[in-house]
């Protein structure tokens, strides 16, 4: 099995080389080369997916996450337009005899209010890319939608476009058609981000200042991305503006802000660094909430910079530090993210880009008890990866877009390093430390078959090795759903291969255009998953584990498939979508009967408690937007089912996964009042989620306890909706660009309807002694109209 | 297993307002079950097994006792022990009592079987009765006001794991005489830590030596005058499963910590039915027990703030 693997190893390096070789085979002699960086003429920012447009073939190239865009067409005098969503569309008569480098900045489009006006040609991007099954917000339109407590939120305003949803207020994540929170990959400037939030899940750890551009695939996603099986989330940050210094901040009801981004070397080298921290301590303490040695605050810190070698050359710097830390007399607990990113971009040739990173990431937390270091308990625990990620674009003529490259990343898994001091003694409760190292090379290639057809078709092959040194157990399963028993333990030496996995993971799409505004996309996608979020609370919490697939726990993995009609009308001036789809799990994780956090924390042999199971989802998801005028905004709709099925649990039937919400109705609403004042409104209606009923009690060891009909989540909480209503004004009174003073006011749950997070049983107050008397109750976490006001600046 | 969710409890609640209110759900009128709650120990003296019926959630009268035929529990390591005979002394409560006063139930190490009769219907169950490490000691702490915490007298015992790993404990703590029995309550160790690690034979670790005190709003700890009783108890790696599912399933505190809180499922028992149409519910489990008590006297008052100073 393991030399197997290493056979296909090498044969992959194998095919990794050929491809490199690839780009230097030359083509027809007759053909040039337009390319170059498309930026932002305000501040240098590189727009990612800025159209440039040859109008005479009537066919171009969308510019990458770097900005740059690369044309190859035979000799001859060209019009070429360059157009971004928001900005004023440029056009250059070119005399075509020999490669050219066209580096463009768009200016903004100035309209009133920053009222989002569309050039036609970037805007049919939705129906002409085979691009499908996208959710992409700008930051500007993020920021404009009403936020709880009036902080904006990456992740909370995702879930305003269909097939993305969430548990429950105040949940960390967010589910993506029919797949668990863990199966998202979160990357923030390519590096993965473990646990996504602050304060529990209330507010996302990506600070909407620092943030450029997200892009979630919830399916179609393409073959440089692999790791999770649900779907992406690729943040980009900003680079730092390359003109000029600027300031912004404001001060919303949990964090006050500042940013602070310029130039060191103007265009050629800028930097941007952003901050956040909760300031309730500092309320809470002098009104006696707090003690004064107690901590209770969260932040985070978002960094980066860059700097323009020449014309081929640029490195990239960013790094993201966040915290949240409660500390009180006797007890402690503090989490959060460390993530850094170094990438070099290096344009080999004109149209060859490549672009090498390497990435750091650690997730870790910590707890403490006691009050007197003789007598205390500590534990932290901590997933530290380390990545270096060779990826490269080959524009190889108008009609082929070659990208390949490949990931390595080792994995360093603490699941607790744990010590109790005991009258002065201490004792070492900790669990061995897990190793693991990932690897995959891809292809894909973006093919224009004919005029109507384009194909995005490539493979990514991915290898997972569980390393040592550690334990490999050997377990029994004398009964499915329950505890697997310890039948042998097998010690591994440093490095050696304990278990090894490998998948092939195709992925296609293609887009078929009907016409200039109409097309018909599909897709289907194969992914594998190799590190498991462990979370068996309805929410995700931050001491949730993640493992890697070992002996005893397979690979997650996935089929999707996709099937989409895109409509642009009047204009592109409206865009709609309809999707249906279907995705098919296996190895999912689920969980025996009665098992909690606490059972998998400080345990070395999780497996034990973890199930395999099998999922499957399918839905259909409809999406209209008004791109311009004084109303615009969107409308998404979901219909889906998201199914588990595990051998043990529910008379081994299919059950609904805790995430099954079959109707999520979203609709974001913009209108601009006046040239000062905009108004913007969200309302959300989600069917209610399942739970399982108790349908008896009875009495045992003294205490009360429930039984149900062994079938899992037979029933649902209330149907959840809600609306939120926001007002934006303009305080600034100056006609300087870029300069911003503005107050938002808003409510959170205008008519405070007490939406169910959960149904629950409790028990009566009862003394001890005496029998309790259960009753189910439901509980909302806000049950009331929330109102917030924050203030933002910007100069 | 670590207790989670009252320390997110215990962080939001300063900062998050949420609500809640009572509901009636729609449950599914099922067939009762039939329930076996036999937790018997080695302590000397007489040893109880209740048997009753499952009751309708928004049934509130009082469980139906069930009166069987016959109720024993064979010793399966040496048959040739006499069966330990329990009968019935009121309606559904069964009774086994020692030849003599300091008689106690069973051997350690030894596997038992628990045989139910109820007409045509048999219920078997196994378990074994483990060994338990004596109580060394037991004692008060003082301990001043702090975080969420009024000023309180601490009880804490200690105790060391035997050695050898996957031993399992059962943490009982009495006040007064009345035991401390509201889930949240429910403390189980493994080899004198939380949970399966690599330690093993190490003194019971500090939140485990001071679990057996109350932590009520109104009642924290204890105060001159009271006294503690712990008793620790030996159980199986199941028994220790279904304590903390018990957990699971009934310690719902509410509030924010909802968010965190595990979905509701059925508990797994451990009695197996051999014949007949009724199904059951419960539990079998023999422990060996250990015990020590304390009075909280002025003089042992004294000597905690003595030391706490």
């Amino acid at each position: 099995m393991i030399d197997n693997n290493l056979n296909a190893i090498t044969k992959l390096k194998e095919l990794f080389l050929l491809l490199a070789v690839v780009p230097s085979f030359t083509f027809a002699q007759d053909k040039f080369t337009i390319n170059g960086y498309v930026k932002d003429a305000s501040n240098g920012e590189s727009l990612i997916g800025a159209t440039v447009l040859i109008k005479e073939i009537g066919t171009g190239n969308v510019t990458n996450v770097y900005g740059f865009y690369s044309i190859t067409v035979p000799a001859g005098n060209y019009t070429v337009e360059i157009s971004y969503l928001g900005f004023q569309t440029q056009t250059r008569e070119i005399s075509l005899t020999g490669n050219i480098r066209i580096d463009i900045e768009l200016g903004e489009e100035q309209t009133a209010l920053q009222e989002v006006v569309v050039t036609a040609e970037a805007a049919d991007k939705n129906v002409t890319s085979t691009e499908m099954s996208i959710a992409e917000l700008d930051i500007k339109t993020a920021v404009k939608m009403p936020a709880f407590m009036g902080e904006v939120d990456v992740i909370k305003s995702l879930q305003s476009f269909p097939g993305v949803s969430t548990v429950g207020e105040g949940a960390s994540g967010f589910n993506v058609r029919g797949g668990s929170v863990g199966q998202n990959l979160l990357l923030l400037d390519e590096a993965p981000v473990y646990q996504s939030s602050h304060l529990f899940g209330f507010f996302s750890v990506f600070n909407p200042d620092a943030v450029k551009d997200m892009k979630l695939y919830k399916g179609g996603i393409p073959a440089q991305y692999g790791g999770r099986i649900s779907s992406v989330l690729d943040i980009r940050m900003k680079e730092g503006d390359s003109k000029k210094m600027n300031y912004e901040g404001g001060v919303g009801l949990i964090f006050g802000r500042f940013a602070v981004q310029g130039p060191i070397i103007k265009d050629r080298t800028s930097f941007i660094a952003a901050g956040r921290r909760s300031w309730a301590d500092f309320l809470l303490k002098p009104a006696n909430v707090l003690n004064n040695s107690d901590q209770v605050y969260f932040y985070d810190l978002t960094m980066k910079a860059n700097h323009t070698f020449n014309d081929r050359n640029r490195l990239f710097l960013s790094g993201y530090w966040g915290r949240d830390i409660f500390q009180f007399e006797g007890a402690g607990f503090n989490w959060g993210n460390r993530t850094g990113t170094l990438r070099w971009n290096h344009l080999v040739n004109d149209r060859l880009f490549t672009n090498f990173s390497l990435i750091y990431s650690k997730y870790d937390y910590e707890l403490a008890f006691g009050e007197e270091v003789d007598n205390s308990f500590n534990w932290d625990s901590e997933i530290t990866t380390v990545e270096f990620k060779p990826q490269a674009s080959y524009f190889i003529n108008i009609s082929n877009e070659l990208k390949f490259g490949g990931r390595l990343t080792y994995y360093e898994f603490e699941p607790a390093n744990a010590v109790g001091i005991s009258e002065g003694e201490p004792i070492d409760l900790s669990v061995a430390k897990r190793y693991a190292a990932e690897g995959a090379v891809y292809i894909n290639n973006n093919q224009k078959i004919f005029d109507r057809l384009r194909l995005t078709y490539g493979i990514r092959l991915s290898v997972f090795n569980f390393l040592g040194s550690g334990n490999a157990y050997v377990l029994e399963d004398p009964a499915p759903g329950r505890r697997k028993q310890i039948a042998d333990t097998v010690s591994y030496g440093s490095g050696e291969v304990i278990e090894s996995f490998i998948t092939p993971e195709p992925r296609i799409s293609f887009n078929y255009q009907l016409n200039n505004t109409s097309s018909i996309k599909g897709s289907y996608n194969r992914m594998a998953q190799y590190i498991h979020l462990v979370s068996v609370t309805t929410a995700p919490t931050p001491l949730d584990l993640w493992v890697p697939s070992t002996n005893n726990l397979s690979p997650e993995k996935s089929h999707l498939y996709s099937l989409g009609y895109f409509r642009n009308l009047s204009n592109n001036k409206y865009e709609l979508s309809g999707e249906v789809w279907f995705r098919t799990i296996s190895n999912q994780l689920d969980y025996r009967n009665g098992l909690s956090t606490g059972d998998l924390l400080i345990n070395e042999v999780v497996e034990r408690d973890l199930l395999s199971a099998k999922g499957r989802a399918y839905g259909l998801e409809f999406y209209a937007k008004k791109n311009s005028g004084r109303l615009n905004g969107w409308i998404s709709y979901t219909l889906s089912r998201a199914e588990i099925n595990t051998e043990g649990l529910n008379n081994n039937e299919w059950y609904p996964a805790n995430h099954d919400q079959m109707h999520n109705l979203k609709i974001a609403g913009f209108y601009d009042l006046s040239k000062k004042v905009r108004l913007s409104a969200n309302f959300a209606f989600i069917s209610g989620r399942p739970f399982t009923v108790m349908n008896e009690t009875y009495e045992i060891a003294g205490y009360t306890v429930y039984n149900g009909d062994r079938s899992r989540n037979n029933d649902r909480i209330a149907n959840y909706h809600r609306l939120d209503l926001s007002m934006t004004i303009d305080l600034y009174k100056g006609n300087k660009p870029g300069r911003e003073n503005s107050l938002v006011l808003s409510v959170y749950n205008v008519y405070g309807r007490q939406n169910a997070f959960s149904n629950f049983i409790n028990q009566s107050d009862a003394n001890f002694g005496e029998a309790a008397i259960p009753e189910y109750n439901q509980f909302s976490v806000i049950g009331f109209p929330f109102p917030s006001i924050s203030y933002n600046f910007k100069f | 297993m670590i207790r989670i969710n009252p320390i997110f409890t215990f962080l939001l609640l300063t900062l998050f307002f949420s609500c809640e209110q009572t509901l009636t759900v729609d449950t599914e009128n099922i067939a009762s079950s039939v329930v076996i709650d036999a937790f018997i120990d080695n302590h000397p003296g007489r040893q109880t097994i209740n048997i009753t019926r499952s009751r309708r959630f928004y049934d509130n009268a009082g469980f139906e006792r069930v009166s069987a035929d016959a109720v024993y529990i064979e010793d399966l390591t040496d048959p040739a022990q006499p069966d330990y005979i329990f009968v019935e002394t009121s309606s559904g409560v069964y009774e086994w009592t020692p030849a003599s006063s300091a008689g106690s139930f069973g051997m350690v190490g030894h596997d038992y079987q628990l045989v139910v009769i109820d007409g045509d219907s048999e219920f078997r169950s196994i378990s074994t009765l483990n060994p338990v490490p004596v109580i060394d000691s037991i004692r008060f702490n003082f301990e001043e006001e702090s975080g969420f915490f009024d000023e309180r007298f601490e009880a804490e015992f200690f105790a060391t794991d035997l050695s050898g790993f996957g031993n399992t404990y059962w943490i009982k703590g009495f006040k007064n005489g009345i035991f401390l029995d509201k889930p949240e309550y429910i403390t189980t160790s493994y080899d004198g830590g939380f949970s399966a690690s690599n330690e093993d034979g190490i003194l019971f670790i500090p939140p485990l030596r001071t679990s057996i005190n109350p932590f009520e709003e109104d009642e924290q700890g204890y105060d001159t005058g009271d006294n503690v009783r712990v008793e620790l108890l030996s159980i199986t790696e199941d028994t220790f499963l279904y304590l903390n599912e018990i957990f699971t399933q009934t310690s719902r505190q509410g509030g924010i910590s909802e968010i965190f809180s595990v979905p509701v499922t059925n508990l797994n028992g451990n009695i197996e039915v051999l014949s007949g149409n009724q199904s059951v519910l419960g539990f079998f489990c023999t422990s060996s027990v250990s015990i020590a008590k304390l009075t909280l006297t002025e003089a042992v008052a004294q000597q905690a703030i003595e030391r706490a100073n």
